[in-house]
């Protein structure tokens, strides 16, 4: 028991210990004069800019318009693909047919369709969350049909020999097979949706923590850009945490029988 | 047999033949089985790996419809899984729902059958108590040994007071010693309860000390090459009974049969 303890301890550090690397590298580069330094404000003068941050109204409203795009955006993506994946996930014949339209589909950067959403929604709320919308789908519905394709023959088997009701074999079987697997989509697609609804933001310039970078890009406040680069970094590593913490919630039995480290 | 048992029932096979289709046209894998199982005996499919024999019990269960032939329970031909079936599979692990404790996992098909919640209770206690699982209830099926997973898998079909328990070489992944203690289990269940049961086995010894009739199936395609009657006296021991001389001699003849 301890010594798993200990080893928890040394792993969370060691963890940190990259940070802390990186962190000095820039206090070097900085002493040393190596980077210039008007475009590289000092570690000091950012780390002040990001605490300043938390003072300004603009940056808290930017903050949750980020947040909210992303949220509402991967729900809709969620709801979407929990549709149509159980659709092309239980019909061979509808997966058939339709996966060359996905394949196509997916590499298509959201980036690439920025112009298309502002035309269609201007630079309001629906622009970069179309956007996330778009992007994040594809992990999702890949998930989900991989999902339902996954559950167990064997397990289907017992479903039907013992007359399981409809119902109970939806809730019982085929819910928490798909569920690990959706759970591993829903991580991919909230960090790709953050990543999306921050360059729909900055290229878009719709509100939000990306439209901060470039207003702040555009006026040479470096110090406050990097420490909104930062924070949106941070958010990253919160989304990802969120949805690993669900994880092993909602579906202990997997990363219980297969150790998963999902 | 107690009271809430139901009659157990016969099942008959008549020219089964399943194929299936592959590359090189239509793979014959079962060609016109013809056997029965009496109501109320134990009777195991003996054949060796790559027979057809799991495929034959997804006919008998009607999981599967054969591509010719028929089987039926008590002269009614089955199209899909009938009421009163029990089932257990050679793999537990994937069986049993991993999410689900080991007491809801033998809950869950009387919660379909729309048995009251007081009358599941019940079948579900005493299913686990003759299997030997009591305590073990609130534990999940991968915190259990494989044959103890098995055990949960005989309790879910006994709990729905089966008129036919059938196995898909069910003790094949358990180590030796677990496999004699199941097998006695099975007789002892079969003592209680009286339902029929197939057991499918590539086993020789086994088939004979579980069965009173043995159905041994070779060639390509599988045909049934003989039905043996297999009179050793019940209660079995597995001692004793494999060392009677009646034993050896029916080792003896299967062994024969399926080299033929």
């Amino acid at each position: 028991m301890t010594s798993t303890y200990i080893k928890k301890r040394i792993r969370a550090t060691t963890s940190f210990a990259g940070i802390v690397i990186a962190l000095l590298v820039w206090v070097i580069a900085e002493d040393a004069r190596l980077l210039p330094r008007s475009e590289f404000p000092s570690l000091s003068s950012t780390a002040s800019a990001f605490l300043a941050q938390f003072q300004s109204a603009s940056f808290v409203s930017a903050l949750a318009a980020t947040l909210s795009t992303w949220a509402v955006g991967l729900a809709v993506a969620l709801a979407i693909s929990l549709l149509i994946g159980s659709f092309l996930g239980s019909s061979a014949r509808a997966f058939r047919s339709s996966w060359l339209i996905v394949e196509f589909l997916k590499p298509i950067p959201p980036v690439a369709l920025i112009p298309l959403a502002l035309l269609l929604y201007g630079t309001s709320f629906w622009m970069p969350t179309g956007l996330i919308i778009f992007g994040t789908v594809w992990p999702l519905l890949v998930h989900v049909i991989a999902g339902i394709r996954g559950v167990d023959p064997v397990a289907l088997d017992s479903s039907r020999a013992y007359r399981l009701t409809r119902r109970h074999t939806l809730r019982y079987l085929i819910l928490p097979s798909v569920l690990p697997s959706l759970m591993t989509g829903l991580r991919i697609a909230g960090s790709l949706g953050l990543a999306i609804a921050v360059t729909a933001e900055l290229i878009g310039g719709s509100t939000g923590l990306g439209n901060f970078v470039a207003l702040d890009e555009s006026a040479s406040k470096y110090a406050p850009m990097y420490a909104v680069i930062i924070f949106t970094g941070l958010i990253g590593i919160a989304i990802n945490s969120l949805f690993k913490f669900l994880s092993r919630k909602i579906v202990p039995w997997h990363h219980e029988r297969f150790g998963a480290s999902l | 047999m107690t009271s809430t048992d139901a009659t157990p029932v016969e099942l008959t096979a008549t020219d089964l033949t399943v194929t299936y289709p592959s590359k090189s046209g239509q793979v014959n894998v079962l060609d016109k089985l013809t056997f029965e199982v009496p109501a109320g005996e134990i009777v195991s499919i003996v054949g060796p790996s790559g027979a057809g024999k799991t495929s034959l019990l997804r006919c008998l269960s009607g999981l599967m419809l054969p591509s010719a032939g028929r089987v039926e329970i008590d002269h009614l031909e089955i199209k899909e899984p009938p009421a009163g079936l029990g089932i257990v599979f050679q793999d537990y692990g994937r069986s049993l729902f991993p999410w689900m404790d080991v007491r809801s996992n033998v809950e869950l098909p009387l919660r379909s059958m729309g048995i009251s919640r007081n009358e599941r209770m019940g079948l579900v206690s005493s299913s686990l108590a003759e299997v030997g699982l009591e305590s073990f209830e609130a534990l999940y099926p991968w915190q259990l040994s494989g044959g103890m997973q098995q055990r949960v898998a005989i309790a879910r079909a006994l709990a729905c007071r089966p008129k036919v328990l059938m196995m898909d070489e069910p003790f094949a992944s358990v180590d030796a010693q677990t496999r004699f203690d199941l097998e006695d289990l099975v007789l002892k269940v079969h003592s209680t309860h009286g339902m029929t049961v197939i057991v499918v086995t590539h086993d020789i010894d086994e088939s004979i000390y579980l069965a009173q009739r043995v159905v041994v199936l070779g060639g390509k395609p599988s045909t049934v090459r003989e039905v043996i009657r297999v009179g050793l006296d019940f209660p079995r021991e597995q001692i004793s009974t494999r060392g009677n001389p009646e034993f050896g001699n029916l080792r003896a003849q299967l062994f024969s049969a399926l080299r033929r």
